[in-house]
């Protein structure tokens, strides 16, 4: 496979989890969009100048978070529940819009209690459960090792269900 | 079921670009990769690869024939390439007035030094010293040209055309010596070869002409003392044969007589210059005229090795002005086909 297959093929197999990546992260539909195609222009800008990548899957969530740090270091994204709704529950169709529209709030409180955390130690929860990788994915983007990854979320965890429990 | 933490991803993984997303952006990524292609270190280094040897090649081609062209004179193929091409390389690396009219008179040093080089080497010839001459007056103009725009302008350009000025003067005077002494030498060697004062009366010049030429001598430190001895000789010979009331012989010598007269009081206005009675301060104007005599005379010796003219030569005059050395002087003199007027004072 050269360079130009290598990178489609991670396009085909990434794009839709970068696109969610970003979009939990700025939550707005369309500015996702625009973030993930940036996202793919630099990681094959690093292609096109014949540099080894070692993991191109966590070599992608690393480009992409430093994306949406640039984007979003001026306004802080809000989360509206309409556009969660909208994207989340976009192609289900066996739920009334009223389950639809609940199961939007829960998700939202859930993203909303990760605030209580420090930037990173949310950033590694969202890794894990928003996008659902998996202990080693996480330990390469964050350049950390899984050891010291699985204990924190551990930990995370714990003070996650105190905080659920005070409220 | 309720979203939790522990099932959120099952929800947050819906959120997810539609087909037609997914493809239009994959043709925008794929209309991006293709504008920016792969550079490979290797075909970074060999894709251009011929071109960047012609480049090479032609680089050094250039470089050595105007290197080469560095050394040429007049006459020689690479002079061309030498004054047009490097020396316009020259000039336009030059940004500011001062550094254009610095970069003239340094090609003005190179001129003479061609000049004196050809002299030297006996490569002379009237047409290559027309060249060299057509060529000062090119950089002459040109020099006047931003002398003029410096000084035109603030007084802090001002300050660099004196410079200027003072560069230019011990340029002209450098050569002029170096081609003087060079002269003198060549007349010591060759006594054969007709003394420049000699030359200063060619057949049927006319009058008109003869200052042009006599200026010269009064350039000429060397000659001078050549100048004083052969005006001795002259003055003495009018006196003398004005007595002997020959008529041809006179009208040749009152031919001769203004221009001597004209030689001493241009002679006083040199020593007059030089004692500082007069403001001696050097123009562009006056560069032309301190480089006509010795362009003029260099020519005139470079024609003569061609052929050899002159008043002197002509049989009768030669044999009565001998004649009437010897009886004035009391002394003899070797009839030899050529003679040098200062022989008479040995």
């Amino acid at each position: 496979m050269n360079q130009r297959e290598i990178f489609e093929q991670a396009y085909i197999d990434l794009a839709d989890q970068i696109f969610r990546y970003i979009y939990f992260r700025v939550f707005d539909r369309d500015i996702a969009k625009d973030l993930t195609q940036e996202t793919f222009y630099k990681v094959w800008d690093y292609f096109a100048k014949d540099k080894e990548i070692d993991n191109l899957k966590a070599f992608t969530y690393k480009t992409a978070h430093n994306i949406v740090v640039n984007s979003i270091r001026n306004k802080k994204p809000t989360l509206s529940i309409d556009e969660l709704q909208e994207t989340v529950g976009f192609e289900v169709q066996d739920i009334t819009q009223e389950e639809s529209l609940q199961q939007s709030h829960d998700i939202a409180s859930i993203l909303d209690s990760f605030k209580i955390l420090k930037e990173k130690d949310a950033e590694i929860m969202k890794l894990r459960y928003v996008d659902g990788l998996s202990i080693q994915e996480i330990a390469q983007i964050v350049s950390s090792s899984e050891n010291s990854i699985s204990v924190k979320i551990h930990r995370l965890l714990e003070k996650l269900r105190e905080y659920h429990q005070q409220t | 079921m309720k979203p939790n933490l522990e099932n959120l991803n099952e929800y947050t993984s819906k959120a997810s670009l539609t087909t037609g997303e997914k493809l239009n952006m994959f043709e925008n990524i794929r209309a991006y990769s293709n504008a920016n292609p792969v550079k490979s270190k290797y075909t970074l280094l060999f894709k251009h690869s011929f071109a960047y040897a012609s480049m090479f090649a032609l680089f050094i081609g250039t470089s050595a024939t105007s290197i080469a062209a560095e050394d040429s004179l007049p006459g020689e193929i690479l002079y061309p390439i030498k004054v047009n091409f490097n020396e316009n390389i020259i000039k336009s690396l030059s940004v500011t007035k001062a550094q254009k009219a610095k970069v003239n008179v340094s090609l003005v040093d190179k001129r003479m030094e061609e000049l004196t080089e050809m002299i030297v080497k006996e490569k002379d010839s009237p047409e290559k010293i027309d060249i060299i001459a057509a060529k000062l007056e090119d950089h002459k103009e040109e020099l006047k040209e931003y002398i003029d725009n410096i000084e035109s302008s603030d007084s802090e350009e001002n300050a660099q055309a004196a410079e200027i000025y003072a560069e230019l003067e011990s340029v002209v005077d450098i050569h002029l010596d170096i081609l003087e002494e060079i002269a003198e030498n060549e007349d010591d060697v060759n006594v054969d070869t007709v003394d420049q004062e000699d030359e200063i009366v060619p057949q049927d010049t006319p009058i008109t002409e003869l200052p042009i030429i006599s200026t010269s001598s009064e350039n000429t430190i060397s000659d001078e003392d050549i100048a004083t001895s052969s005006m001795k000789f002259e003055v003495q010979a009018t006196m003398t044969l004005s007595d002997t009331q020959e008529p041809e012989l006179k009208a040749e010598i009152t031919q001769k007589v203004p221009v001597k007269i004209q030689n001493i009081e241009a002679e006083e206005e040199v020593n007059a210059m030089l004692s500082g009675e007069e403001d001696a301060v050097f123009e562009i104007s006056n560069f032309s005229e301190k480089l006509k005599p010795i362009i003029t005379s260099a020519k005139m010796k470079s024609a003569e090795k061609y052929q050899a003219t002159s008043t002197i030569k002509r049989p009768d005059i030669r044999k009565r002005v001998i004649e009437t050395a010897e009886k004035e002087l009391d002394i003899t003199i070797e009839k030899t086909e050529s003679f040098e007027i200062k022989d008479l004072f040995r």
